[in-house]
């Protein structure tokens, strides 16, 4: 049994390891060809994700006032990956030679941010929590009309 | 007293199931495919259950820990590459926790992340060193069960209860397409191996040596594995409800452990966002704790030094120097810069990897009767541990090909 172990886990271990390798050549080779457009939806679906959790945030945050710390620092920690993913936008959508669909998915994060630096400096103001609430949804919806625009990947 | 070993176990058991691992995957299951993957959470809590029992009896009946099976069993060259790829999956869960802990206890206080980070490592630190193997088991087990506020808000959130049920049939999500089945297959892996993380068999078999069980305790042993289990994996099923009930709708895909606190926030008021953050900082303590000391565990077991909490540093030094050394790496890769949940993806998919070097051994072992005498397996143990070997081989040749297809499970 020992010798059946023994060679048991060499084969396992031989074929991920053979798997890696592969699945590494596969990554390279498609990310020569046509990912680009792939990369970008998927940045483009990251921040449209971000800016929904924002929008949930803010809608949230004006029904009770107990938690203006929290509220402050999630918009805080939020802020800083929606900031990654515009920047991330603007590199893949040239990339993927969209540049106008980069820009103006770009611009929406901007907005998106704005109205998130609100919701952190202002967690208890029912006005402006309401008011990022409205621009981030705006901002998610023009996002997923740009998602809509982009063809949808083959595999 | 008994009685209560066995409420404290199923307990601790209950608030150390879930880590940020778990957490960030089963929130975003139920985000991308509702209650469809739930049957995973099944699968893979019950081959905790077998496998944890495996390893448990064996420490109980051999005093043998699971490193030092994977040599006595695979032999040196592939119990090395176990043994390099577990600890390196330790090193990045580790990270992430400290990373998740830091980031959980700024939405607490506000302050700055980085400091935090090195405060995390000092509090660790100190608990590992001061604190007897009880009392960190114990202390932050206890604690992590205010996790289960996540129950009370998924029951708030009126989950439509007959769509919960049907998620437990194995099936495949509707009307999909191509790389939505790629994605539901990749989710499908990550979250059966945030269930099975290996370190959890490895230290569970390490704490029965260091609790100095025996066969005695045997009963003690299935009980707490599986009560404990089925309760914890009810903290996973809660939250994948959550994801689907409060994320899926807007398409959110949770990035921050924040997420987690604001969906109970949502369902039952802001005293739930202090009792899931509370739940949280002490379930990842908790999980980067056993890290820590499962790699130390592992070294000192496969190389036959001495090693225990129980043992002073002076009688244990490279044990001691090796969790040392595993939390300052750890917290030093998460205060370079980068993000806890995505290290944390990483470290699941290449856990399940190294699955089955650990269950092989387990298996064989426990259901050896020359070994293990009368405490062998039984006929349902061994059906059950072969078929979970089986599968976590499938789950290990699949899990780096489908990180690559779904771009990091990104879709």
């Amino acid at each position: 049994m020992h010798k059946e172990g023994r060679s048991w886990a060499l084969w396992l271990a031989a074929v991920i390891g053979g798997l890696i390798v592969l699945s590494g050549a596969y990554a390279e080779i498609t990310r020569r060809e046509s990912n680009a457009q792939a990369e970008l939806r998927i940045a483009l679906q990251e921040l449209r994700s971000q800016i929904e959790e924002g929008s949930l945030l803010a809608t949230h945050a004006k029904i009770d006032r107990h938690w203006d710390s929290f509220v402050r620092e999630h918009a805080r920690q939020l802020e800083k990956h929606m900031q990654a993913s515009v920047d991330d936008v603007r590199t893949k959508a040239i990339e993927a030679r969209h540049a106008d669909i980069g820009e103006v998915a770009a611009q929406r994060g901007q907005d998106a941010l704005a109205s998130l630096r609100r919701v952190r400096s202002e967690p208890a103001a029912p006005a402006t929590l309401d008011g990022a609430a409205s621009e981030m949804e705006r901002s998610s919806q023009a996002l997923s009309r740009l998602l809509s625009t982009l063809p949808q990947q083959a595999r | 007293m008994k009685a209560l070993e066995l409420f404290l176990g199923i307990l601790t058991s209950v608030g150390g199931f879930v880590e940020i691992g778990e957490l960030t995957f089963a929130l975003n299951a139920g985000s991308k495919f509702d209650f469809a993957l739930l049957w995973v959470v099944a699968l893979g809590t019950i081959g905790i259950i077998v496998y944890g029992e495996m390893a448990g009896r064996i420490a109980a009946v051999r005093k043998q820990p699971v490193f030092q099976l994977i040599r006595e069993r695979t032999g040196l060259t592939a119990g090395l590459v176990t043994l390099i790829a577990a600890n390196l999956v330790n090193l990045l869960t580790c990270a992430a926790e400290i990373g998740g802990i830091a980031l959980v206890w700024q939405l607490m206080t506000g302050w700055a992340y980085r400091p935090l980070i090195a405060a995390t490592f000092v509090l660790l630190a100190l608990a590992v060193w001061f604190f007897p193997f009880k009392w960190i088991e114990r202390v932050f087990g206890l604690l992590g069960l205010f996790m289960v506020v996540f129950v009370a808000a998924a029951i708030a959130s009126r989950p439509h209860w007959q769509h919960v049920l049907g998620g437990f049939v194995p099936q495949l999500p509707e009307a999909a397409t191509s790389s939505e089945l790629w994605l539901y297959a990749y989710y499908a892996v990550a979250l059966f191996s945030s269930i099975v993380l290996p370190y959890e068999t490895y230290f569970y078999a390490s704490g029965a040596i260091e609790d100095h069980w025996t066969t005695k305790d045997l009963t003690l042993n299935r009980i707490i594995i599986i009560v404990g289990s089925v309760l914890g994996s009810s903290l996973t099923i809660a939250l994948a409800i959550l994801g689907s009930q409060q994320l899926s709708a807007r398409d959110i895909e949770a990035q921050l452990p924040g997420t987690a606190a604001l969906l109970a926030g949502v369902s039952l008021g802001p005293w739930a966002v202090v009792a899931a953050l509370i739940g949280m900082l002490f379930a990842f303590g908790g999980a980067a704790i056993e890290t820590t000391l499962s790699s130390a565990y592992n070294l000192a077991q496969f190389f036959g030094w001495p090693w225990g909490k129980f043992r002073k540093p002076r009688d244990a030094p490279r044990f001691h120097a090796a969790w040392f050394t595993l939390l300052l790496l750890s917290t030093l890769l998460i205060v370079s810069g980068i993000d806890p949940v995505e290290v944390v993806e990483y470290s699941i998919v290449f856990a399940v990897v190294t699955l089955p070097f650990s269950y092989f051994p387990t298996l064989v072992i426990a259901a050896d009767k020359r070994v293990m005498k009368g405490f062998a397996n039984g006929w349902l143990s061994n059906a059950l541990g072969w078929l979970f070997l089986v599968l976590t081989t499938l789950a290990a040749l699949c899990a780096i090909p489908l990180l690559v297809i779904t771009h990091g499970g990104r879709g």
